[in-house]
């Protein structure tokens, strides 16, 4: 042990991360490493941070490590601990635990902070900066109705998107004349802007905030134009700071970042900083490429051959704010003497297109919307390529499939977001023999981030693989069998059950993953009338109950169109306070969720509402969703109460592929949102407009007109042809919104709307057949389906 | 040295499924498998989910929270870097599943121990909860 090289890693950000692992893969055997680290949570991938607020990834996928990741890799991970000595001289540090740790080897890769501005009232309780996965848990445990957001940088606009999918209001105060001003010229800035707006971001440009006002708590936002904004929260993002103590403090030089040379050396021998801490030739940096880059050199330089050297971040940006792509390389500008710019912009679209040329070379990019010829561009800005050769990438008629990726050189960096260059996915696509794309993925971790890189990363690898094989999306992985393979084999041979397809075809018998996609075709291929095995089912349908994060379950009855009465309030109240419920919650469905059951409850729960279950844990028909139509409304012109609670029973109890929405508006104000749902019905002066395929969760998508009709007997018709229609065709897990546009409208509406055909009909019969074979779950309560089916335990000893 | 206890009948457990017991107060889960009966520790652990409610095929099981898959052989999680499941010897005797739980009467001393410790403090307080 004691020859070994003692190396002191400080900081477990992405840089530290990403410095522990290159120094275990260059030497694991010849070093042991000490890594402090100052969050309580282990390393994980901060450019993810804004997906993790926008509820997109839990803490897990952001990448933690566990204790025991450490411990077997013969780290000594000091989690928690704020590094606050350093002994240059002696070659020792000492932490908040008080333990001085001797190196051979001291690293900085503490990253950087907000830097806050001295903004009165910053102070206040509701203030906030986004940095960390503390701010962002923070943040979102305050849920805000209001929130301002100081800064229109990056962060401040993943801020803004994170809280704004968390459903406050949100105002970001930008101080600058347009978004993101270090990244973008006017006109994408502007453009960024109103794509923003669109999302229900209000954005304010050239506003300067003079003070923030509240007794003790954030109440709003004075600007120094002299303008309130009330706000119940307020995040500061207007920069970073390196964080250069305690490096600073024991004489380590340092301006406002640590100061190291181009082979990552601090101003003190066997000390060295990577990452955002850094100042390299008065650049700070920002980004994720560019600190990667620096760990590679500084493991060249302690245990390699001190040959590589880092030579500034040159290195695109490449981000997508708020679902828009964007794309800034070089000088964004182009404001100096002799600069000309080759531009094309279409803000229709929310597409723009950049090159600024400076004697005949490209200097810099800016591309926003459309980020399809970036990986070209960026690649250009790098090797100051004549202005000629991409002049077409900018203004003509880009067809994207055509561009190919021979272009690029192999330094070139194909995924920005992990710095991952083609080089690097050529050598290992071909030292493994890689055939798809998911495997490109997960081998080189090029395209797992943001994964705007991936058809990028489909054409290097159609280029450089010997053979190239489609990830296929397989109902069961493990025998590589797609949904239609199964379905066939369960008519030709007439199977009534999964341990039957097991037996045929082998699916379901390796892993369990698809056994409940298994069930709903060998369900809906039986109309109902198949052999029933709950062990292929998930738990959440062999209880029927949605499995919460402690174990207890939800319950969701059915309250028809979302119409409820004071009787069965009661009951949800009783039910509630009798189980003990942790919650109980209004869904944005018009229902009513008790949320913390324990599973051995859910029968008497059940038994003491007495109404139907709600299917809300499930791949099932959801509910209805209306507005109070011509009842109550002075606008109403149809009867959307009355459709939807028909259209409800007529559904109920139906399971299918992904789970089924449905809205019915009276009027085209569309209160109940019918345009992004499933199915829809909107009423209309004379009749009804039927939508299919539009979503409103996490995918936004505008339902498609699929025919306009006259009375309500039309509308059911042609919404239940359509039901049975996506339960017949539909892939398990694929929602309308994807099987509408991969079926074709055009064909949709041949198959459902062509009444001479007698098809609809007979898909209309499909599924009053398939109906009349189900009932309510919840009766089980009274007969249970499987021995010891909500038990808490079977033995005690 | 084996210390088999009788702690439910076989068909308490229905065919591909499991189902949880409790020994010395730790939550073991049984599971019914083609390949025969197999008893590891019901708390998941990546977050703790109760893996006698996952899904069953061959010999691993699938946790209902996020998926991690266990397989009911070694206790090893197959898809994360987490540490192995405590697993233990089980046998069928005249339609009763017996369990050798010896090691949960023992003081605990390796980690793994010291993890069903805990465990089984989380366990106590729930059960104080329904009380």
């Amino acid at each position: 042990m004691g020859d070994k090289l003692k190396i002191v890693v400080v900081g477990n950000g992405n840089a530290g991360a990403a410095l522990v692992d290159s120094l275990l893969a260059k030497d694991s055997d010849g070093i042991e490493i000490t890594l402090y680290g100052d969050e309580e949570v282990g390393t994980y991938d901060r450019i993810r941070l804004s997906e993790y607020m926008a509820g997109a990834v839990d803490l897990d996928e952001l990448g933690m490590r566990s204790d025991d990741w450490y411990e077997e890799r013969n780290v000594t991970f000091r989690r928690g601990v704020h590094l606050e000595e350093v002994d240059t001289k002696e070659q020792k540090v000492k932490g908040t635990d008080e333990e001085w740790v001797e190196y051979d080897r001291l690293i900085f890769a503490t990253g950087s902070s907000s830097a806050v501005p001295p903004i009165e009232g910053s102070d206040k309780e509701g203030v906030f900066v986004f940095r960390t996965v503390r701010d962002v848990e923070d943040m979102l445990e305050a849920s805000p109705e209001k929130a301002v957001v100081i800064g229109g940088g990056l962060l401040g606009l993943e801020a803004a998107y994170g809280l704004m999918q968390h459903d406050s209001e949100v105002t970001v105060l930008h101080r600058s004349e347009h978004l993101m001003n270090q990244q973008l010229d006017p006109p994408a800035g502007r453009m960024l802007r109103r794509e923003m707006e669109k999302m229900g971001v209000e954005v304010r440009v050239e506003a300067d905030t003079d003070e923030i006002l509240g007794n003790g708590k954030v109440e709003g936002v004075r600007l120094e134009s002299g303008e309130y904004l009330t706000a119940d929260m307020v995040v500061i993002c207007t920069g970073i700071r390196p964080n250069s103590q305690p490096a600073g403090h024991a004489g380590i030089r340092a301006n406002q970042g640590i100061l190291v040379n181009e082979h990552m050396e601090t101003s003190c021998p066997n000390v060295y900083a990577v990452g955002e801490c850094t100042e390299f030739n008065g650049q700070l940096i920002g980004l994720v490429a560019p600190a990667l880059e620096q760990v590679r050199v500084v493991v060249d330089t302690i245990l390699g051959e001190r040959e590589a050297t880092y030579k500034g971040s040159g290195a695109a940006t490449s981000l997508k704010v708020m679902g828009v792509d964007l794309l800034s390389a070089g000088d964004a500008y182009g404001q100096d003497e002799g600069c000309e710019a080759i531009v094309s912009a279409n803000p229709l679209e929310g597409v723009y297109r950049k090159a600024v040329v400076k004697d005949g070379k490209v200097i810099g990019t800016v591309l926003l919307g459309d980020v399809s010829v970036g990986p070209q561009l960026s690649e250009a800005v790098k090797q100051g390529m004549d202005a000629e050769e991409i002049a077409d990438l900018v203004v003509g008629d880009v067809d994207t499939s055509q561009i190919g990726s021979e272009s690029l050189s192999d330094e070139a960096q194909v995924c920005d977001c992990n710095g991952i260059s083609k080089g690097q996915i050529v050598a290992t696509i071909q030292d493994l023999g890689l055939k798809k794309v998911s495997e490109v993925v997960q081998e080189t971790s090029a395209g797992n981030s943001c994964g705007s890189c991936k058809p990028l990363v489909g054409q290097i690898l159609e280029e450089s693989a010997d053979e190239v094989e489609e990830d296929k999306n397989y109902v069961c992985k493990c025998m590589e069998l797609m949904a239609d393979d199964v379905r066939e084999i369960v008519s030709e041979r007439g199977l009534k059950s999964v341990s039957e397809v097991g037996e045929a075809c082998g699916a379901g018998k390796i892993c369990p993953d698809c056994k409940p996609a298994l069930t709903y075709i060998v369900a809906s291929q039986n109309a109902n009338l198949h052999k029933e095995e709950r062990h292929a089912r998930s738990i959440n349908d062999r209880v029927h109950g949605n499995i919460q994060n402690d174990g207890t379950f939800s319950i969701v009855p059915r309250s028809y169109g979302g119409v409820t009465s004071p009787d069965q309030l009661r009951k949800v109240a009783d039910v509630a306070e009798k189980y003990n419920a942790r919650m109980i919650k209004i869904t944005g469905s018009q229902r009513l969720d008790i949320l913390g059951v324990k599973k051995e409850d859910l029968p008497k729960a059940w038994e003491d509402l007495d109404m139907p279950s709600g299917f809300a844990y499930t791949k099932a028909f959801r509910q209805v969703k209306t507005c109070v139509g011509t009842d109550f409304c002075r606008y109403g012109v149809g009867d959307s109460t009355n459709l939807g609670i028909d259209m409800e029973k007529a559904f109920e109890n139906l399971y299918t592929p992904a789970k089924v929405k449905m809205g019915c508006s009276g009027c085209p104000r569309n209160c109940a949102e019918a345009s992004v749902k499933d199915i829809g019905a909107i009423a209309i002066e004379g009749g009804w407009q039927i939508y299919v395929g539009g979503a409103a969760g996490m995918e936004v998508r505008k339902g498609d007109v699929i025919t306009t009709v006259e009375t309500k007997q039309e509308a059911e018709d042609v919404m239940t042809a359509f039901m049975q229609y996506y339960r017949e065709n539909g892939q398990p897990k694929e929602r309308t919104y994807d099987f509408v546009p991969r079926i074709g409208l055009d064909n949709i509406k041949a198959a459902v709307l062509d009444e001479e055909s007698g098809e609809p009909e007979r898909l209309r019969e499909r599924l009053r057949k398939a109906k009349e074979a189900t009932t309510d779950p919840w009766l089980e309560r009274r007969e249970n389906m499987t021995k010891n089916q909500f038990a808490r335990e079977v033995g005690r000893v | 040295m084996s210390n088999f206890v009788e702690v439910c009948a076989e068909d308490d457990v229905p065919y591909l499924e499991g189902r949880r017991v409790v020994i010395n107060g730790f939550y073991v889960g049984i599971f019914n498998t083609e390949e025969g009966f197999y008893a590891i520790s019901e708390v998941c652990p990546h977050m703790g989910g109760p893996l006698a409610d996952g899904d069953i095929a061959a010999t691993t099981v699938s946790c209902p929270l996020h998926a991690r898959k266990i397989e009911l052989k070694t206790g090893e999680v197959q898809n994360d870097d987490l540490s192995r499941v405590l697993t233990f010897p089980v046998k069928v005797e005249e339609g009763k599943v017996l369990v050798d739980a010896e090691i949960l009467y023992t003081q605990p001393e390796t980690e793994e121990e010291q993890e069903e410790e805990e465990d089984q403090e989380a366990g106590d307080e729930e059960e104080e909860a329904v009380a």
